[in-house]
């Protein structure tokens, strides 16, 4: 048997093989079954999905906190560091410094005053990112 | 009614707003090829009726959003071919129970009854279970609906040429189960 005639006669199996085939018995009710597990499902997803916006919301909440304190804080270290550098002192008592002193005083505060300024922006920015946009729904509870 | 012509009867807008009457039509009209393509699938019994209960439930969730960019028809088969590879994969690695006995039509007699082939016929359809899902998909789509590869190809979303492959790779794999002189038998 060529190879071309061995494929017409192995096709005319297949095609004989997949009609002879009984089809599945029809499902009793298969509509309503589909639309019930439709439903089912679509309630899950909505459980799921108010899940997590409950847990993001609490997350968001504690990020809020946490940021709150470290504003705070920094604020209390920088204002204190600020008022002990002399800042608000009179320029009179500044100019009979030594210029030597001076110089070494700047330098010392130039660096925790930075740390601070940087501090607090990244809390600014912290608090931005983990807020997002306003929430238009009402509150979940 | 050929399955074309079954599109033309059911209206889209009572689908849309999901209609339970005009979606138990659907339904209707559309189950012997979903159950046919589970089947083809190596389903049997209650994991056939799960897999066609999750397709429509899956067709159901959808209809809102159908934009009839394809026949109603083909958009159900694309949601099913993706449902039952799901289920498929699913059940395999949950896999080890023994399969349940095919519940068949009983209003259908089987053409195997008095049939020489019987024996290889069966042979043929655990080989077509076994294949992967696309692969058994066109092999249902083909051979059993009588679908053209143009047809399929729409469903499938992929070229003529890849159906054509897919064909060619189920019939070599189909081949090498069965004995030269089975094929040969008229």
């Amino acid at each position: 048997m060529t190879q071309d005639a061995d494929d017409i006669a192995f096709e005319t199996l297949l095609r004989g093989a997949m009609h002879a085939r009984p089809q599945p018995a029809a499902a009793t009710n298969l509509a309503h079954r589909a639309i019930e597990r439709a439903r089912a499902q679509a309630a899950a997803e909505a459980k799921q999905r108010l899940l997590m916006l409950t847990r993001l919301r609490r997350r968001n909440r504690f990020v809020g906190l946490a940021a709150s304190l470290l504003i705070a804080g920094v604020f209390l270290i920088g204002g204190q560091r600020v008022y002990k550098s002399g800042f608000f002192t009179d320029s009179s008592t500044t100019s009979s410094i030594s210029s030597d002193s001076t110089s070494s005083t700047t330098s010392s505060i130039a660096v925790p005053l930075g740390v601070a300024v940087t501090a607090e922006a990244l809390v600014v920015a912290l608090i931005l990112l983990s807020a997002g946009p306003p929430d238009p729904r009402p509150a979940f509870v | 009614l050929s399955d074309r012509d079954a599109e033309i009867e059911i209206p889209i807008e009572p689908l849309r707003r999901r209609d339970p009457a005009a979606f138990a039509r659907l339904v209707e009209r559309n189950q012997p090829i979903v159950l046919g393509l589970c089947q083809s699938m190596g389903m049997r019994g209650a994991d056939l009726d799960d897999a066609a209960a999750e397709v429509f439930a899956n067709v159901f969730r959808a209809l809102p959003s159908f934009q009839a960019r394809s026949a109603l028809g083909t958009w159900v088969y694309r949601i099913a071919c993706r449902t039952i590879a799901k289920v498929r994969a699913r059940n395999r690695r949950g896999a080890g129970a023994e399969l349940p006995a095919d519940q068949l039509d009983p209003n259908q007699p089987s053409p195997l009854e008095n049939s020489e082939n019987a024996e290889t016929f069966r042979r043929l359809w655990d080989a077509v279970a076994r294949l992967d899902d696309r692969e058994a998909t066109v092999i249902e789509l083909y051979y059993r609906r009588d679908w053209s590869v143009e047809r399929i190809a729409q469903m499938l979303e992929c070229p003529k040429g890849t159906v054509k492959t897919l064909l060619f790779r189920a019939r070599e794999k189909l081949r090498a189960k069965l004995a030269p002189q089975e094929i040969a038998r008229p």
